[in-house]
């Protein structure tokens, strides 16, 4: 991996980039959100996002999915009206990498599409989109707040920044995710699978809880 | 397994003042859940975030107590769980309550463990949807075969702990349940959209196990819809070999009949003019590799019977078999039509008559219905057949071996019936 070492403009504790992909990065030792700029970092801001939950993962939690080893570098938290759940960047290596979504005991992994469908002006659960010569149905529409981060991510984070975030899935545990803010639009492809699947390594523990 | 819960580490627990009486109101799965309801008041409470709004102010009497307190950890299916709600739900129509007791792990998510009639089954949400269109009385899934149960609405009368969404006293949805036992699928759909969970029976005993629990539980009453017919899986389970067992005797009946040479020893008409007479059919050699002898009586009877008893003596060995033939046959019509009663021909199988030479002696009697005189004279036949494939072993050996299978078949019919009785 190609790496950055700086120290935090906040802090002074040394911060690291790991990957060259890495666009920014929080302080561990003071929570600040650090920017990369080449050979530069900027502090965007200062403000210790306390991770409250019981996310059994951390930045260098390991895993095989499809035969792949990736790290978990980094997470989003979103927020929607009734809940959150989180995004976590995992990191296959050769600038590849995917989005874990961590959400209430369930797991989907799902790569950015490269041919995404064209975009719709209205999303309804029940509705059924082919992509990729396979039809999915909507699950859900959601509108969705960035609340929070935490490690390394390959763009900037904007706490406050909104999007529709829409759920599909497929026969066959296929999952789908369209992503939608302005003229963003992302749709991102993937498959639901079981924890255990993953062989995770280096999970964080959970207070009260053991896990094997 | 069970064992783990009473080593675990002191409990996660976040805890807040309930917004409407200010009691304690206790967070086990903190970023997870999304309601609580206080247990003091019965107030639902929304823990989506700090400002803990009420959702719902106390709209229930706080009287239904879990079975299974919450807080407790068992371990189900391979994994532990700590019971962090519970709640009371009703079928609209038909007014019967089952309970659901929400479990909770932080890295596997959330189950449902249901409790209706003394019947136990643990749910989880399905992300790999049915091909279900909609009013289909089958569907496959997983390579199990769904077969609609039921269709209703639910409402939840009784609210205690917390859950993932915002929970309400009153809340209304739409159920079908379809089920392949231990298997039951079910879709849930209100407004807002419609989601599948799949739950598999759960043995009472695996519950109190599992949860230590020391008190009664519920006894189980009539069958419960997913509960596995035991029955049906011993047929199932007897159905290969019974079939394999059929098979192979049809074929070896069907190759011994082949093999076997039926070979005709001797035939002999006899005339009998008066009401008795008694014959013998003069000495007859038998060989071959069956040491069966088939022996058959043919009459030209009408509105007449017969009554013939034979005496087979092996001359070398001087012992005798007996056999009698009661033979009678009626003929008439009778509002227009006509009918038969009887036969004129019978035969019988004699067993154990080995090689050598035999001779058969015939004491017959006769008569009419209607006296007719003079007497008639009447020309009966004996035949005497060696190596007959004999089916009256087949036969009851086939009854022997579908007898347990058959068993098994009707009680698999009654528990079915039984399943679908009290819906």
């Amino acid at each position: 991996m190609s790496s950055l070492q700086s120290t935090c403009p906040s802090c002074g504790a040394p911060i690291e980039f790991h990957l060259a992909v890495s666009l920014m990065t929080t302080c561990v030792h003071c929570g600040s959100t650090v920017v990369r700029h080449d050979l530069n970092v900027e502090l965007l801001g200062k403000e210790a996002i306390v991770m409250q939950d019981m996310s059994p993962f951390q930045t260098g939690t390991t895993g095989v999915y499809e035969g792949r080893s990736f790290m978990l570098m980094g997470r989003i938290k979103l927020m929607y009206d009734f809940g959150t759940w989180s995004e976590w960047y995992a990191y296959f290596g050769n600038n590849e990498g995917g989005w874990l979504a961590e959400a209430q005991g369930l797991y989907m992994m799902s790569f950015e599409a490269e041919n995404p469908p064209a975009r719709q002006t209205s999303y309804k659960p029940g509705q059924r989109i082919m992509i990729g010569g396979t039809e999915y149905t909507v699950d859900d529409v959601r509108s969705v707040t960035y609340i929070g981060t935490e490690g390394e991510l390959p763009f900037i984070f904007e706490k406050g920044f909104e999007a529709l975030s829409i759920d599909l899935s497929a026969p066959g545990d296929l999952f789908a995710n369209i992503s939608i803010s302005g003229d963003d639009y992302h749709v991102y492809l993937g498959k639901y699978a079981e924890f255990d699947s993953f062989g995770f390594k280096n999970l964080r523990e959970i207070h009260g809880w053991e896990l094997k | 397994m069970a064992g783990n819960s009473s080593e675990i580490k002191p409990r996660f627990v976040k805890t807040f003042s309930c917004p409407n009486c200010g009691g304690t109101v206790d967070v086990r799965a903190p970023g997870h859940t999304l309601s609580a309801a206080c247990i003091h008041c019965g107030s639902v409470i929304s823990t989506s975030n700090e400002n803990y709004q009420v959702i719902q102010k106390a709209k229930q009497q706080l009287t239904r107590l879990p079975l299974i307190p919450l807080g407790s950890r068992g371990a189900l299916a391979g994994r532990t769980w700590e019971v962090i709600g519970f709640m009371v739900r009703e079928d609209i129509q038909w007014h019967f309550e089952w309970e659901e007791y929400l479990l909770f792990n932080p890295v596997y998510g959330f189950r449902w463990l249901v409790q209706s009639a003394g019947h136990w089954t643990l749910v989880s949400a399905v992300t790999d949807k049915p091909d279900y269109k909609g009013g289909e009385k089958y569907f496959s899934y997983k390579g199990n075969k769904y077969e609609q149960f039921s269709t209703g609405a639910a409402k939840v009368n009784y609210v205690y702990g917390e859950f993932y969404w915002r929970v309400q006293v009153h809340d209304r949805t739409n159920v079908a349940d379809f089920i392949s036992p231990p298997f039951v699928l079910s879709l849930e759909s209100d407004s807002e959209g419609r989601s599948w969970s799949i739950g598999e029976y759960v043995e009472p005993e695996a519950v109190q196990e599992a949860f230590q629990l020391k008190g009664k539980i519920p006894q189980k009453e009539s069958i419960g819809i997913n509960q596995p017919n035991p029955f049906k899986k011993r047929a199932r389970r007897m159905w290969p070999v019974t079939a394999i067992t059929v098979i192979a005797m049809v074929i070896m009946q069907a190759v011994f009949g082949l093999v076997t040479h039926r070979e005709k020893v001797m035939e002999k008409e006899f005339s009998m003019f008066t009401p008795d007479s008694v014959f013998t059919t003069g000495p007859f050699v038998v060989g071959g590799r069956l040491n069966n002898l088939m022996v058959t009586l043919k009459a030209p009877l009408i509105n007449a019977w017969l009554d013939v008893s034979l005496s087979l003596r092996d001359v070398t060995r001087n012992e005798s078999q007996y056999a009698s033939y009661p033979l009678s046959y009626y003929e008439g019509v009778e509002d227009g039509e006509s009918w038969t009663e009887g036969s004129k021909e019978l035969w019988k199988v004699m067993h154990n008559v080995r090689n050598g030479e035999h001779i058969i002696m015939i004491d017959a009697e006769r008569g009419y219905d209607v006296q007719v005189s003079p007497m008639q004279p009447l020309f009966f036949t004996l035949v005497v057949e060696r190596n007959v494939t004999s089916f009256s072993n087949f036969i009851i050996a086939l009854v022997l071996i579908l007898l347990p299978f058959l068993y098994n078949g009707i009680r698999s019919i009654i528990f079915e019936g039984g399943r679908y009785a009290d819906q």
